[in-house]
């Protein structure tokens, strides 16, 4: 059946993380070209890269809400936007979720930004290109980016924008600076491949 | 014994474990977000409603975390399935983000350009 069919899409995808209640969801419902999908991820589901049998031998019920949007792009791209679950507890699904991406949005909330801090500590560890996006609710902004970098011990490279997650200009403006981000950094690996020993 | 189950009821758990064998890993290994589309409806009559649903679903491309949420299966077990689908030259899966950097690159560059327009 339908040998002229096109080929399936290429699929790429960001992770939104950060605390609870931070407004990650939000931010994937604000750009996502369809209602976000929620599904039940069990532990033993995802935990490729992971030793599952030390976590939980033989129990699949501690299950997190996994939700996610789509962007598809006319050129045979298809992006999904991943929102983590916020508590630690739920931190086993962020190897899954970061194997691959293209990048992460860590959203904050100046209010309680240490929230934001296992989220950082996590994509810094693996090498995943994020990018810190303060969510300003109401238009409020208690502190300024610089402020806000200096409290989250980023590098002085990794973006740090304002934004608001109802917002779908902001939350694009801040997927764009993450995918510039993960290209920059793409390309300087190439470059450290070609000019490294061999 | 005929399961005591009514035949409208939507693909359940307890079922698809039945299915993967207790299963819960895919050979395929395949990512979340991994497309899947159908390439001929080749199920042999009397096939599993799981494996019906997912062929069927699979005739416009859907990735492996929507087939989980939209058909209520367990994401292990979508890809278990999917896996064996796959094997059987039934579904196809598409590309992911590429480990190869200069084609890293090309896919990110062509994404860049796609959010800017957006």
């Amino acid at each position: 059946m339908a040998s002229d069919r096109a080929p399936a899409p290429i699929a790429l995808k960001v992770v939104v993380a950060g605390g609870f209640g931070v407004g990650k969801t939000t931010t994937v419902g604000s750009i996502s070209e369809i209602e976000p999908l929620t599904t039940d991820a069990a532990m033993t589901d995802v935990g490729v890269g992971v030793d599952v049998a030390t976590l939980t031998p033989d129990k699949v019920d501690t299950t997190a809400a996994l939700d996610f949007g789509r962007i598809t792009f006319p050129d045979g791209i298809v992006l999904y936007l991943f929102g983590t679950p916020g508590q630690e507890r739920f931190a086993f699904m962020w190897d899954e979720l970061a194997r691959g991406a293209v990048g992460a949005i860590v959203v904050a909330d100046t209010r309680r930004l240490a929230d934001s801090f296992p989220a950082i500590d996590f994509f810094e560890d693996l090498g995943v290109p994020f990018v810190v996006a303060v969510n300003c609710f109401d238009g409020r902004v208690l502190h300024d980016t610089a402020d806000v970098r200096e409290a989250v011990a980023v590098d002085p490279d990794v973006p740090v924008e304002l934004f608001d997650a109802r917002d779908r200009a902001t939350v694009k403006h801040v997927l764009a600076i993450l995918v510039e981000r993960s290209l920059g950094l793409a390309r300087a690996d190439l470059v450290a491949a070609a000019s490294g020993p061999t | 014994m005929i399961p005591e189950q009514p035949p409208e009821s939507r693909p359940g758990l307890t079922r698809p474990y039945v299915l993967t064998g207790g299963r819960t890993r895919s050979a395929a290994d395949l990512p979340l977000e991994a497309i899947v589309v159908t390439e001929r409806d080749s199920l042999a009559i009397g096939a599993a409603p799981e494996l019906r649903a997912i062929v069927e679903l699979c005739a416009a491309p859907h990735s492996i975390v929507e087939i989980a949420a939209i058909l209520e299966m367990h994401l292990g077990v979508v890809r278990v399935l999917v896996g064996d689908l796959t094997g059987d030259g039934i579904l196809s899966v598409g590309a992911t983000a590429s480990t190869v950097l200069d084609e890293r690159i090309r896919v990110l560059e062509r994404l860049l350009e796609g959010v800017r327009g957006l």
